[in-house]
């Protein structure tokens, strides 16, 4: 049988947090505040557990395996040194180690969105091709549709009233989906937060 | 209840009844065999109705047998007796069934030797039962044991059947089979039994020799319960004494085997078990239950030669007979002793010889059972098959030609499949060059956008009012909450609004959740402070850093933005000092702005930050991707305003009177989706027309 | 012309743009040589900040300045580095379960009190019979309300599989559920449309700013 400790640590922690929405006061407002500041430096201690995992366990096995080529995850790893010593000798503050972001990690991040943008655009020549019943033609019609509506081409018809009105109504359609979508994932959120609190759910077990 | 033992199997039955439980055997031989007959010859008498399934008939057992329970071969063999040896056929209106009449007149006429004569009398037999219909094979039998006692007087010995049996039958020739006509001409050679030795059944026959009966004991014995028994072949159920399983009878669907004339032909002086009982024939296997490689070890291991045997040759365990310690040992009918393989020959017939075979076998203390040939005859390797395939030259032919076939359909859809490949290379290359060459060329010739911008959103409004009346003297804290990948877009569409906040001087403190939004950020403020000379960084923007845990970062600066973020990037203390000096919560700040491009993190603004905020109003800048999953937010009042998008950016812009990037571009934003309309309305009338669905397809959508 | 470290820094975002854009005509090694980059250089500056921005003023400072609380999370991360290890792994649960617990009682905070109540009760708000510009009811805004209530609740109900058994028949809705869940699925295939043209206007933003730096570039050089 598993130890329970861990998982009424959770609870604990859960409890009390939680607590702290609904209950105003100063006691567990004073237990709360370092508890969140303690969860905080908890999440940078993860990401650093997260990237040591990525570098040295991921591409550093990739380099010891014969079998796979080790080309690119011998760069991964240079550049991840590289970047480190240059962050620590310089200093994060540093216009020089700051270009990594500007000048390296923005660019290449804008180039992939914008080559996706020709592979969104090929693959919605095919919308019809894949999904041809109502709710695929209906699909359709509304990316058509406001795709129009940001580019701004319905400025034309601004003259009328009735069609002002009818692109205003276009416009606010996607309000109710997108409520009943947000409703549904914070019922969602709800219930999985609930079951980790009460120990059903156990993602830190390992 | 008294209880008495089986004289076969020595097992505890009731008194009062009949036959053993176990074995079948009659329990009260005494009382059956009133006339003197043998013991064992009471089995064969038995009658059919006198088997286990038949409980009707048990409490008849003993009694007159059914002329209906004969078998029509037994009554047919006893009239034949009966005529040749001038006695009356028997009247069997009802086809009267006599058991083992076949042996009676099978071994009548034989003089018995030393070794095949046995003495029934002497063993403590199941009497025969008392009828018309045993009377004949009876007597002979009785005639055959008195030759046979007469010559030598020898006890009977223990395995009678070994010598080379000559039964002989009698009985009509015309309409027996060729087996049974050779039996006659024997059976006429010999004596009728005297009529007190006779059975009480009328059927003819001579009386069954040691010499016949030495047959039986090279019968293969086969397991009752996997072995259909031929139902000619055998007599009925009790008349030996074991039952047959009732499913495993069968009717003889070829004539019987002309085995008795081979044994007429045995050399007494050579192996008569080989000779009786050749190894089988290779295309005739023989249905046995266990395969050469199923023999235990123990078996397989002392199948040693025959010359072999006798030098290992281990000595029975001699039971003592009628000893007065001890449970008295059984006392074996003679048929059945005469069953089993004599001591001396039992090198010969490849019985277990060496001492660790009887002792851990499960045959331990009872010698001689197994016999290798026996073994050998049933206990044979499986058939094994070769998995090559046996096709004939015309079935060939067929394949040779599907092959064909299937290989000029495979070449065909690898084809097609290239074709696509190609075309959506094609279409792929196409697609790009449109859209790069239309924004290239907007770029290039700057050209106006087509329809300039005159309807302005209800939330850019909203914006715009709320920066337009922001106190100057309070900061502004910015959430740069977003990744590199569409930072074009979103500092395209922010940078009004932040140019709006610096023309007012007013002190932005910002921060990331993200490891790139607050140096991204610092860069875009930093560019846009050189337009603005004015505008100090140093005096009036306050890098707070990176806020490391997503939601738990949010829920512990909406509790105390103090402790969470002390210290700015330079590791200065943030809240002394500073613009943010008056500043204690969230509330203090004039407005909350979060730029970013993922909806996520606009929702955890609004979850964890908003209700801190009082009545602090929440602006959003927000990519178009996520601009309609923040239209609830707006709607429910918890978003007071937000800007989405380059045409969002671009209205805010409009309605600043300023000329930033947003509008700059516009023209070649606006282009290029009317372009993007105009490729996906035509691609989808294309794919509505010309292509149609599979099946399969048109299955699950309807589904 | 002295290479200025901006100049010098261009070129790499432009020779990095190209390589990138290089995909367009398929997977090469410059693509993903340009790929393992990325990933190095963002994992570095990641690791960087998160010593400068978190292990440093939050653990190392208040440490060497005596504060004692900070031993709490400097033994919890102590904990948490072991997950590091194979052998050792089950001690970091303890940690893990103190995040857990936080995110997942905020989480349920949050979507409590941010999105749940606010929500249903700004779909009730909009049935704001009275707008207070005209008299009486306001016949069009009740319809508009009506529209996207019924169209929230449609939505809701579409994601709604539990279905009753009866003797015999499979598993199926009742027709009432069935009908609001057809419904569901119209206002659901327009926000989804909606949102899928947002995401092509977004990234053709991106287009038109990668090839305007591009060209801005390229004809920097050229004077």
């Amino acid at each position: 049988m598993r130890s329970p400790i861990v998982p009424i640590i959770g609870f604990l922690t859960g409890i009390i947090i939680l607590a702290g929405y609904f209950v105003p006061s100063p006691v567990l407002e004073a237990i709360r505040t370092p508890m969140l500041d303690w969860a905080v430096i908890l999440s940078g201690v993860a990401g650093l557990i997260a990237i040591f995992h990525l570098v040295f366990g991921v591409h550093g096995r990739r380099l010891r395996d014969p079998e796979k080529s080790h080309v690119f995850s011998f760069i991964v790893i240079l550049v991840f040194m590289l970047t480190v010593a240059a962050g620590i000798f310089f200093g994060i503050n540093h216009t020089g180690f700051q270009k990594v972001v500007t000048a390296i990690q923005m660019p290449m991040e804008t180039s992939l969105m914008a080559v996706l943008a020709v592979t969104l655009a090929y693959s919605s020549l095919r919308l019809l091709q894949r999904q041809r019943n109502w709710m695929g033609f209906v699909f359709f019609i509304a990316v058509v549709l406001y795709l129009l509506v940001n580019s701004g081409i319905f400025a034309l018809v601004t003259d009328i009233t009735a069609l002002r009105g009818l692109v205003a109504g276009i416009s606010q359609a996607p309000l109710a989906g997108a409520r009943g979508i947000l409703i549904g994932v914070a019922l969602g959120s709800l219930l999985t937060g609930i079951r980790i609190l009460i120990g059903s759910d156990r993602p830190y077990n390992s | 209840m008294a209880e008495i033992n089986c004289p076969i199997c020595n097992r505890l039955n009731k008194d009062e009844a009949e036959r053993c439980w176990y074995c079948q055997a009659v329990l009260h031989p005494e009382k059956k065999n009133a006339d003197g007959s043998s013991d064992w010859l009471d089995g064969f008498r038995q009658e059919n109705t006198e088997t286990p399934f038949e409980e009707s008939n048990e409490a008849s057992a003993g009694s007159d047998e059914s002329p209906e329970d004969v078998p029509d071969w037994l009554a047919r063999i006893r009239q034949r007796e009966q005529l040749e040896h001038g006695g009356e056929p028997e009247q069997n209106p009802d086809g009267e069934k006599d058991t083992l009449d076949w042996l009676r007149s099978a071994v009548g006429n034989e003089s018995p030797t030393e070794s095949n004569t046995f003495k029934p009398a002497e063993v403590n037999e199941p009497a025969p039962t008392e009828s018309d219909n045993d009377a004949d094979w009876l007597g002979k039998l009785q005639s055959w044991q008195e030759e046979s006692s007469e010559p030598n007087k020898s006890p009977a010995p223990e395995h009678p059947f070994e010598q080379e049996p000559k039964p002989s039958f009698s009985g009509p020739s015309n309409q027996e089979p060729d087996w049974l006509n050779e039996f006659k001409s024997e059976a006429a050679q010999s004596e009728p039994l005297p009529p007190e030795k006779q059975p009480d059944d009328s059927s003819t026959g001579d009386k069954p020799s040691p010499e016949n009966i030495s047959a039986f004991e090279q019968e293969p014995k086969a397991p009752i319960a996997e072995e259909p028994i031929i139902e000619d072949s055998i007599p009925p159920t009790d008349a030996i004494g074991f039952s047959i399983p009732e499913g495993n009878v069968v009717k003889p669907s070829s004539p019987e085997p002309d085995w008795l004339t081979d044994f007429q032909s045995l050399d007494e002086t050579k192996d008569l078990a080989d000779q009786v009982m050749p190894k089988p024939a290779v295309e005739e296997p023989v249905k046995a239950p266990f395969s050469g490689r199923d023999i235990m070890d123990w078996i397989d291991k002392d199948r040693s030669t025959p010359e072999e045997k006798p030098e290992n040759a281990v000595e029975q365990v001699e039971v003592p007979q009628g000893t007065d310690e001890g449970i008295e040992p059984a006392k074996l009918p003679s048929w059945l002793q005469a069953l089993r393989p004599d001591k001396s020959k039992r090198g010969i017939a490849g019985s277990t010889t060496s001492s660790d075979l009887n002792q851990k076998s499960p045959l331990a203390g009872i010698e001689g059972v197994l016999q290798d040939s026996v073994i050998g005859q049933f206990y044979t390797r499986p058939q094994t098959y070769a998995n090559t395939l046996k096709i004939t030259p015309e079935q060939e032919n067929h394949l040779q030609r599907l092959q064909n076939i299937a290989g000029e359909a495979r070449w065909e859809a690898q084809e097609s499949v290239e074709s696509k490949r190609q075309s959506s290379i094609l279409l792929k290359a196409v697609v790009s060059l449109l859209l790069i060459g239309v924004i290239v060329f907007t770029v290039l010739t700057q050209k106006n956008s087509l329809v300039e911008p005159t309807m302005y959103s209800q939330p850019v409004v909203e914006t715009f009012n709320i920066i337009s009346a922001l106190d100057p003297a309070k900061p502004v804290l910015i959430a740069a909450e977003f990744d590199s990948g569409l930072y074009g877009e979103l500092k395209w569409s922010s940078e009004s609004l932040l140019q709006q906040l610096m023309a007012r001087n007013i002190p932005i403190a910002y921060l990331s959740t993200t490891q790139a939004g607050s140096t991204l950020f610092q860069a875009t403020i930093t560019d846009l402070a050189r337009k603005n000379q004015d505008y100090s960084l140093a005096d009036h923007t306050l890098n707070l850093g990176y806020l490391t845990g997503g939601t738990v970062g949010l829920q512990a600066l909406a509790n105390d933005p103090r402790g969470t973020l002390p210290l700015t990037t330079l590791m200065k203390p943030a809240w002394t000092d500073t613009p943010l000096q008056n500043t204690e919560k969230i509330s203090d700040f004039s407005a909350v702005i979060v730029i970013t491009e993922n909806a996520d993190t606009a929702r955890y603004w609004i979850e964890q930050v908003k209700p801190s905020m009082g009545k602090t109003p929440l602006l959003v800048v927000i990519s178009a991707q996520s601009a309609p999953m923040l239209q609830p937010y707006y709607d429910s009042g918890q978003v007071n305003g937000y800007i989405a998008g380059e045409s969002g950016g671009t209205a805010f812009e409009k309605m600043a009177g300023v000329e930033g990037s947003s509008t700059s571009h516009f023209s070649a934003y606006q282009s290029t989706l009317i372009l993007l309309v105009v490729l996906i309305f035509v691609g989808g009338m294309i794919s509505l027309v010309l292509s149609t669905p599979s099946p399969e397809r048109s299955d699950k959508n309807q589904s | 012309m002295t290479l200025d470290a901006n100049l010098i820094w261009t070129i790499v975002s432009l020779v990095l743009t190209l390589f990138i854009f290089s995909y367009l005509f398929g997977d090469n090694i410059l693509f993903r040589i340009a790929c393992a980059i990325l990933v190095g250089c963002t994992a570095g500056y990641l690791f960087v900040l998160i010593i400068y921005r978190v292990i440093l003023p939050k653990l190392v400072v208040p440490l060497i300045e005596g504060s004692l609380i900070v031993l709490v999370p400097l033994f919890l991360s102590g904990l948490l580095l072991t997950k590091l290890s194979p052998k050792l792994s089950r001690l970091g649960n303890i940690s893990m379960a103190y995040l857990v617990g936080a995110g997942a009682a905020i989480a349920v905070g949050g979507a409590l009190l941010g999105t749940l109540f606010t929500q249903i009760t700004g779909a009730v708000n909009s049935f704001a019979i009275n707008d207070g510009t005209t008299k009486g009811i306001n016949g069009v805004i009740v319809l508009e309300s009506a529209f996207f209530l019924i169209g929230t609740i449609s939505t809701l109900v579409y994601f709604n599989f539990t279905a009753r058994s009866k003797d015999g028949q499979p598993a199926k809705r009742s027709p009432i559920v069935n009908l609001f869940a057809w419904i569901g699925q119209f206002f659901i295939a327009i926000t989804l449309g909606a949102i899928f043209a947002g995401v092509l206007t977004s990234t053709i933003t991106a287009l038109i700013e990668r090839i305007d730096f591009i060209i801005t570039t390229i004809s920097g050089f050229f004077g």
